[in-house]
């Protein structure tokens, strides 16, 4: 993108802005055919067929979150994404999801934060209407964890998303409804 | 009657077709009223842009119990939306 510097102002009123993610839908990149901009956010998606955004409501205790991290080394910039999300307790089902997780070369996540900004993750910043490209820089994986942990504290499985871009994410409108719809 | 209505005469709309072939049952959303954008109070339609309906079931969690999921052909209507508003780059117009 050309360099240009943009003037942020702080939020001038005492509204909290609390921190990390509620909730998080996920699908592979190979199943998005086109992703649709409007004024430069994300507006639409074309899949491959339907069913293909998998919904995570994860554990709301405070450790959910979606993090970008730039970097420079040597004049070459790179942004590291990371999200975390919680799920208490371990099962079956938990085990066979994370063993298939783990297999996924390049996922795209929608983070819903608590202000209702929703950040997608998962491939570069798209300036136009067209198919994403992925991160760049090394894909967008998902690295579960099952730990039982010690009986003073909680059995669980953790999911973290890792990627490593050139931008950082695009934002999107849709709503719940409408990528559950999709 | 509507579709008839809102497409150019001669023109019409379609997925590319070596794309159809590629991905038949696509999906995408088009707003409920096609004079406005998606929000607001003007809901997201789930369509098929390949010839057939595509049907599955959304689980239930907590929150909402399962529910059948039906994504209809699109319209001409909608396919000229998707072309000419979004200018979805998988959408071309052609001569009748």
């Amino acid at each position: 993108m050309a360099c240009e510097v943009v003037g942020i102002g702080a939020v001038g009123d005492c509204v909290p802005n609390e921190g990390g993610i509620i909730k998080s839908f996920a699908t592979k990149l190979s199943n998005i055919t086109t992703v649709t901009l409007t004024t430069g956010v994300i507006s639409n998606f074309t899949m491959t067929s339907t069913g293909l955004w998998e919904e995570f409501i994860y554990d709301l205790d405070a450790t959910a979150n979606f993090n970008q991290v730039g970097s420079i080394n040597n004049n070459r910039f790179s942004v590291e994404q990371t999200a975390f999300l919680k799920f208490k307790g371990i099962s079956q089902a938990y085990i066979a999801a994370a063993n298939s997780a783990k297999d996924c070369c390049d996922t795209v996540w929608i983070h819903v934060l608590s202000n209702g900004v929703r950040l997608v993750q998962g491939f570069e910043f798209l300036t136009a209407t067209g198919a994403p490209q992925r991160t760049i820089n090394r894909e967008t994986r998902i690295v579960p964890t099952i730990n039982t942990d010690t009986s003073a504290n909680e059995a669980r499985t953790e999911y973290t998303i890792a990627g490593n871009a050139n931008t950082f994410t695009n934002t999107t409108t849709l709503t719940d409804a409408a990528i559950l719809a999709l | 009657m509507a579709d008839v209505v809102a497409t150019t005469k001669g023109k019409k709309y379609r997925v590319n077709v070596r794309i159809a072939y590629k991905w038949p049952n696509m999906v995408t959303l088009v707003p409920f009223d096609l004079s406005k954008p998606i929000g607001q109070g003007n809901d997201a339609v789930s369509v098929a842009l390949g010839e057939k309906e595509v049907r599955r079931t959304l689980p239930g969690t907590k929150d909402r119990p399962e529910m059948e999921m039906v994504s209809k052909p699109a319209s001409q209507a909608q396919l000229k939306y998707l072309y000419e508003v979004e200018r979805h780059p998988l959408i071309e117009q052609y001569e009748e």
